[in-house]
């Protein structure tokens, strides 16, 4: 059988590469790895008058929770970090709901695929689905190689306090969350 | 399109990455093109604290794909290339996924097989990445109304000439 082969990889390994650039090795070492000093592209206005629809293909605009400390998490289902910090975020989002805190997850997904997730992980905040335009506005917000998981903070009013590309742990969040309430 | 032929594809996979099985897809000139089951190596079990297994891939995997290989594969017009797509996604052990990729090969074909040793023009070539660039520098081996042309345009970065 006539057999023709070719090898990936270059791609691969430059992609990666940048990956392995972007990743600051001083992220653990402080408790707030913050990038909120990046320029970021959009303005508060444009962000809070973003519209994604929910899994229920209700749109929400952003805007709803611009009193609020509003916490965008970007994941997906195929991403196996993201999956595994939402629980961290449901917690927080249980704890702080009440005092001002609202997490928001835009999946880079289907919608089919969020709602199968959520039958099996119920989350408890809102999850909006969008593989079309979701890693666009990320990496308007600072996510510049469109990696999950991708994470940030705005205090009400739409100041970015904080950015993160990669895992949270529940204490650096919890430390996060509770400094930046709403007063 | 007759696939009687086999495409082995090569990844290598950097050192603390790994790619998922399941999701690769293929496409040639666009349509979606399945690998046999049997064709893919076991991999690795990955299982996340809160997960399902998933089947990964690390350093190296070869993928065994039904694709054309020559001319007399391909339909019956003045193209003697097709468009290999390949789609993937994976993820870094730092605790990062990149989204789903798609990496774009121009497979073009001589008149004849072309892994059979010779000298009589049989050649192909493959670009990578899905950027859009100033072609092949060589257009004119690909014939002025090619139909089956992907819109996109790819640069190459290599070329074999059998």
């Amino acid at each position: 059988m006539p057999k023709l082969i070719l090898a990936f990889g270059a791609a691969s390994l430059i992609t990666m590469a940048a990956v392995a650039l972007w990743l600051d090795p001083a992220a653990e070492k402080s408790d707030f790895p913050d990038r909120s000093a990046e320029k970021i592209d959009l303005t508060a206005g444009t962000i809070y008058s973003t519209r994604f629809a929910d899994v229920d293909g209700n749109e929400q605009i952003l805007g709803q929770w611009q009193h609020r400390l509003l916490v965008i998490n970007f994941w997906a289902t195929w991403c196996t970090p993201c999956k595994e910090e939402m629980p961290m975020f449901a917690k927080m989002q249980g704890k702080y709901g009440k005092d001002g805190l609202q997490i928001v997850g835009i999946a880079v997904d289907s919608r089919e695929n969020v709602v199968k997730f959520i039958q099996n992980s119920p989350v408890g905040y809102p999850l909006l689905p969008d593989e079309a335009r979701a890693i666009e506005f990320s990496k308007r917000l600072g996510n510049r190689l469109g990696l999950l998981p991708f994470t940030v903070a705005f205090r009400p009013g739409g100041e970015l306090i904080f950015s993160r590309m990669g895992l949270i742990k529940e204490q650096e969040m919890d430390k996060l969350v509770a400094k930046n309430l709403p007063k | 399109m007759k696939l009687g032929s086999t495409l082995e594809l090569r990844y290598a996979i950097a050192d603390g990455y790994c790619i998922f099985r399941d999701r690769f897809q293929f496409l040639i000139d666009g349509q979606p093109v399945s690998i046999p089951q049997h064709s893919r190596l076991p991999g690795i079990w990955k299982q996340g604290a809160t997960l399902r297994r998933v089947i990964t891939y690390r350093n190296s995997v070869r993928l065994l794909l039904p694709a054309p290989l020559s001319k007399q594969a391909l339909p019956q017009d003045d193209c003697n290339l097709y468009v290999l797509s390949v789609r993937s996604q994976g993820c870094a052990d730092a605790g990062v996924c990149y989204p789903p990729f798609e990496q774009a090969i121009e497979v073009v074909l001589g008149a004849s097989e072309w892994s059979r040793p010779t000298s009589a023009g049989n050649r192909w070539c493959f670009s990578f990445g899905a950027q859009q660039g100033s072609g092949f520098t060589d257009r004119s081996m690909l014939g002025t109304s090619c139909n089956r042309l992907l819109k996109q345009v790819l640069t190459p970065i290599a070329s074999v000439h059998a």
